[in-house]
């Protein structure tokens, strides 16, 4: 957690420069040169030279300069705290937001913690994306505070979407901004739909693993594990991926003071979403019954045999 | 469990700015997560968790808002990190205060280029830590009569005394030691390891276990001349180190006393005796209600004195009423607190006792409860009870 490295300086590196005469890269070729530069074992100076003598590509920072940046992305969503006590809102389709606190979705916040560690690594730019009401930039900051270059919020009333009017609405985005790796929480704790980053991949053409918990990235390839009952699966792939972000795969560090005091100068762009109208709709929400008062059943031996009954005929658990 | 959401009774957040929140949070979340599933074992040993120093260092705790080293953070924003360090436990506050308010700081205020290049850049990151020698065995509330003396010889001094009651004394990398040259009270930088410097921890304390208090004494000790804090003599430099620290127990007390209430609520709602919980009897009430009204003048008071400070309006005697009542009300909390608890208040399955006992030397250092009384008694009369 914070035991995770700090961001490294930007400034223009050598494997990057390299990698930017190669025109208009993937995030795999990126990568590849990446590994590429530790085989070619030339001198700082002539990456250097090299990366003056290009021109024209679209990365170009500076008079002369060049760098590629990996566009790493991140979606995250503003839902409800676990701890809230949700009511059922007066239409009965929606939750009543009173009284309830929000906060960036759990799984989410792994997703931002890998692309961080990804831009430590392999340098580049992380950008964290959402849809919803100008409240989610209070969510939108923290990540930044943790560290995320940008901020982007596509505005709009997320009551009557559904997960495939959001995923079209993030590909495009994602497209936009050339993104080359996506991190999103394997689902948001709120609807549970679990739909959106595997849409988005398939929509972009992408590969995508859900309910990551373990990634190692090099050379535009990726090693990604995730639990399945019972074991765990590992799964190689390449460059670009979304890939759906588990409990297990890091732990998230804590917002900083500096990072918190720099957030406001961060740039948070904010414009209205597009976003097509929805297929699905939900029909009803029903609150879980309420839980009967406990029951004390007996004592000692003599409680065994009617506690067996009850497990085996009342709550059918045994 | 749910989280903890502290104490806001008067809508105190929307005094705050968006960053003071934010840090506020930070810091709570990293006590919950990080400190607190430690706490008891520490307590029990009577040891300090030096594994989460560096992480403090990370999150940038350490000498926040030292200009060129800190991040900029407002006095209230720091105010908001000390709070939620000793809703932790008063030994993790005293670790922040110590190295920040009473070793980063005057070293950045009084110390020479050379000096803050040395320690600072390190004290920020958690990896050198400071301590800070005033008291001595027969000098607490009356430092200007210490006996610890540096004596020139050559390009050196040598140091000799005994300062005892030190945070962090024995795990220091370096002390900030006030001592007599010339009659006159100076400041010196003392490294650990330096020949003539020993360390000796106090230990079976009640109170602050997790914590190091030690004894640091100093035979025909010497020091570089450049150790001396140039810029600063006589007993104003040590005290207004105090003034910065006990700013921030100010704001530690409010932590602590909110700690203290919200276990008291849930055990006086969740307890059962006779035919009801214990927080519906009035008397049961009359206790949780006292709390909440100190808490929420407590948060104010150091709210007012945190905008004071960053415009530059504090005056110290204001900084002796903030930290003589926010740690009486601390104390008169975990007393209340404990009481309502029962038996269970009396073990470290809850937390009030180990508050409630770290408050008894918070309330003693950084200038006792009547010390405080007697500087704003002078303030207000113009007659000063002591010299
Ligand atoms: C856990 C812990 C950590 C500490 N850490 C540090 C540290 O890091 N650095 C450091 O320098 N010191 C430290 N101290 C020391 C602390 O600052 C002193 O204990 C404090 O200043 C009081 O001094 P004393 O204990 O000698 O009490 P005394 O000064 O002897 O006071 C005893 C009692 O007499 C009262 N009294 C004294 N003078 C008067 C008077 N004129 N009128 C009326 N009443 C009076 C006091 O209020 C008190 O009730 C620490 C103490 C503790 C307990």
């Amino acid at each position: 957690m914070a035991s995770a490295p700090m961001a490294a300086p930007r400034k223009l590196r050598p494997e990057r420069a390299v990698a930017s005469l190669k025109g208009d890269l993937d995030a795999s070729r990126a990568l590849l040169w990446i590994g590429a530069r530790n085989r070619l074992s030339d001198s700082i100076w002539s990456f250097r030279h090299l990366a003056l003598a290009s021109t024209e590509h679209p990365y170009q920072t500076g008079p002369g300069e060049t760098e590629l940046t990996m566009e790493i992305l991140v979606f995250v969503k503003r839902v409800p705290a676990t701890d809230s006590k949700i009511k059922v809102g007066a239409d009965g389709k929606q939750i009543d937001p009173a009284g309830v606190e929000y906060v960036l979705n759990p799984y989410d916040e792994f997703a931002v913690e890998e692309a961080l560690k990804t831009k430590e690594k392999f340098g580049g730019e992380v950008t964290v994306l959402t849809i919803g009401s100008a409240d989610a930039q209070k969510e939108l900051r923290t990540c930044l505070a943790m560290g995320a270059d940008k901020a982007i919020l596509l505005e709009a009333d997320t009551s009557s979407v559904d997960a495939s009017s959001i995923s079209k609405c993030l590909a495009a985005k994602a497209k936009e901004l050339g993104a080359q790796i996506i991190f999103c929480g394997k689902q948001a704790v709120d609807g549970d739909d679990a739909q959106v980053g595997v849409r988005v991949a398939t929509l972009l053409g992408w590969a995508c693993v859900s309910d990551v918990s373990s990634l190692e990235l090099s050379d535009g390839a990726f090693v990604a594990t995730r639990d399945i009952e019972g074991g765990k699966e590992k799964i190689e792939g390449k460059l670009p991926a979304v890939l759906t972000c588990q409990k297990g795969l890091n732990e998230p560090r804590y917002p900083n003071l500096k990072g918190i005091m720099a957030a406001k100068k961060k740039p948070l762009e904010s414009s209205p979403a597009s976003l097509e109208s929805a297929a699905l709709r939900v029909a009803g929400l029903t609150p879980p019954p309420a839980r009967p008062a406990p029951a004390i059943l007996g004592e000692g031996a003599a409680a065994v045999d009617l506690l067996i009954d009850k497990l085996k005929n009342e709550a059918k658990v045994i | 469990m749910a989280r903890y959401k502290g104490v806001d009774f008067y809508a105190m957040d929307s005094l705050l700015s968006d960053e003071e929140i934010m840090v506020r949070d930070s810091v709570r979340d990293f006590v919950s997560d990080r400190f607190l599933p430690l706490v008891t074992e520490h307590y029990r040993r009577g040891t300090f968790p030096m594994e989460l120093v560096p992480e403090l260092g990370e999150l940038g705790l350490l000498g926040p808002t030292i200009p060129e080293y800190g991040s900029g953070l407002s006095s209230v924003g720091y105010g908001l990190v000390l709070q939620e360090l000793e809703r932790g436990d008063s030994g993790l506050r005293s670790f922040v205060s110590v190295q920040g308010a009473l070793c980063m700081w005057p070293i950045a205020t009084y110390g020479s280029k050379e000096q803050k290049e040395r320690w600072l850049p390190g004290m920020a990151r958690g990896e050198l830590i400071g301590c800070f020698g005033l008291t001595e065995p027969d000098f607490g509330s009356n430092p200007g009569g210490m006996t610890t003396r540096a004596v020139p010889d050559g390009d050196s001094f040598v140091l000799n005394g005994t300062k005892r009651w030190i945070t962090n004394g024995s795990v220091a990398d370096i002390a900030v030691v006030w001592g007599k040259l010339d009659d006159e009270v100076r400041g010196f930088l003392v490294e650990k390891g330096t020949p003539g410097f020993t360390t000796r921890d106090i230990e079976n304390k009640f109170s602050l276990r997790v914590s190091t208090t030690s004894e640091l004494i100093f035979e025909d000790c010497r020091i570089p001349k450049s150790a001396l804090l140039g810029d600063v003599s006589g007993l104003k430099g040590p005290l207004s180190c105090l003034t910065q620290a006990r700013y921030g127990i100010a704001w530690g007390g409010v932590g602590a006393a909110q700690a203290i209430y919200e276990e008291a609520l849930e055990y006086a709602k969740t307890r059962v005796q006779f035919s009801r919980p214990i927080a519906g009897y009035q008397l049961v009430q009359d206790k949780l209600v006292w709390m909440l009204n100190e808490i929420t003048k407590g948060q104010l008071l150091v709210l007012r004195l945190g905008r004071l400070k960053d415009e530059g309006k504090m005056h110290f005697a204001q900084v002796s009423l903030a930290k003589r009542n926010n740690i009486w009300m601390a104390l008169e909390c975990s007393r209340r607190a404990r009481d309502i608890l029962g038996a269970s208040g009396i073990t470290d399955e809850y937390q009030v006792g180990r508050h409630m006992t770290n408050l008894e030397s918070v309330s003693t250092y950084e200038g006792t409860h009547d010390i405080h009384t007697l500087i704003l008694g002078g303030h207000v009369t113009g007659l000063q009870a002591f010299e």
